[in-house]
């Protein structure tokens, strides 16, 4: 005959052990009160303990699940990446966008380099950049 | 006070100590061992059976962690149930676990019918009624009424798990078991009016 189970055993002794004598202040309620508490110790007794996942198995899972867990939240969000519609930031990027940015009104010219200032003009945009004193227009910039 | 002590009380301090420096064999003997009373501690306190296993579950790896902790001049049960009571509590405060009973009870007002506390054949039934009755009590004396009357725990050692005094133990019992003759004394009268082929006074 194959040998019970320990946690069985324990299960079995549990549900066949008696209720202990009612303390004092119990016996002090009514009948029906005794009689409510009295059923839910009788049931409590067969109260059936779920399977046991033992310690290094309960681990083992506990990480199996993290890493799942992880894995699909980056599948999501690489879905999410990819499904996405167009944001700004790709508009920027983007050929169109680079191409009608170059497109300027008119070329930079430059209309005024003497000792003290450079400067450019590009469309409705005027740039001055000052010289430091003592400083040659040649040996500051690399106009032809 | 009752002697009665359940089956499961108490790991020896040999097994823990072993448990706590790691040894497997001892680890395993000791989830064992520990593993229903930590489920009963959970089912009750929770009131709830698929909460209560992975409850169980989680504070079995959370108490295998801190077994080192334990200090052998305290007592290892009244270490172990503080230790699953904060446990649910703080599980009760974050999933939300008190607003899923309350729909319950919204739910399942009432207990109409009882099945026999002997049948072993009627255990989910038997722990479905357990579970619909502890949800229907305000959580402290849930608390009170599973360690010391489902689990018969001395007043004293409810009284320091909870961290109150031993009156205000016995005070919350008092409401939890007149609270449960309001809600399983319809059934047990009926139950009773049943067999007798009357109605009881």
């Amino acid at each position: 005959m194959p040998e019970k189970d320990p946690l069985d055993q324990l299960q079995e002794a549990w549900a066949q052990m008696d209720v202990p004598a009612a303390e004092r202040d119990l016996l002090e309620e009514d009948s029906l009160t005794q009689e409510s508490v009295a059923f839910l110790q009788q049931a409590w007794r067969q109260v059936e303990t779920p399977q046991i996942v033992l310690p290094r198995l309960s681990r083992l899972l506990r990480i199996l699940t993290y890493v799942a867990s992880a894995a699909a939240a980056l599948l999501v969000s690489a879905l999410v990446f990819f499904m996405q519609p167009k944001t700004p930031h790709k508009d920027i990027a983007s050929p169109s966008v680079m191409a009608s940015a170059n497109e300027l009104p008119s070329a930079p010219k430059l209309i005024e380099n003497n000792q003290k200032e450079v400067q450019v003009l590009a469309g409705k945009v005027r740039l001055t950049m000052l010289r430091k004193s003592g400083i040659s227009p040649s040996a500051q910039t690399n106009d032809s | 006070m009752s002697d009665f002590q359940p089956p499961t009380s108490a790991p020896s301090t040999d097994l823990i100590q072993k448990a706590a420096r790691g040894k497997a064999e001892a680890q395993d003997s000791w989830f064992r061992l520990e593993f229903p009373c930590v489920y009963r501690l959970c089912l009750g306190f929770l009131a709830d059976a698929v909460l209560a296993e992975d409850f169980a579950q989680d504070a079995m790896l959370h108490l295998l962690d801190r077994l080192d902790r334990w200090n052998p001049e305290r007592t290892y049960v009244a270490w172990r149930t503080t230790v699953v009571l904060n446990l649910c509590r703080d599980g009760v405060r974050k999933s939300g676990v008190r607003q899923r009973a309350e729909d319950k009870l919204k739910l399942h007002p009432e207990i109409h019918s009882l099945p026999d506390p002997s049948d072993a054949a009627a255990g989910k039934e038997l722990r479905d009624v357990i579970t619909q009755a502890l949800a229907q009590l305000p959580p402290r004396e849930r608390e009170a009424f599973v360690m010391k009357d489902l689990e018969h725990y001395p007043t004293s050692k409810v009284a320091s798990a909870m961290g109150i005094t031993s009156a205000a133990v016995r005070s919350l019992l008092a409401l939890a078991r007149r609270r449960l003759r309001g809600i399983l004394g319809p059934a047990l009268d009926m139950k009773a009016s049943r067999k007798t082929g009357g109605s009881r006074a």
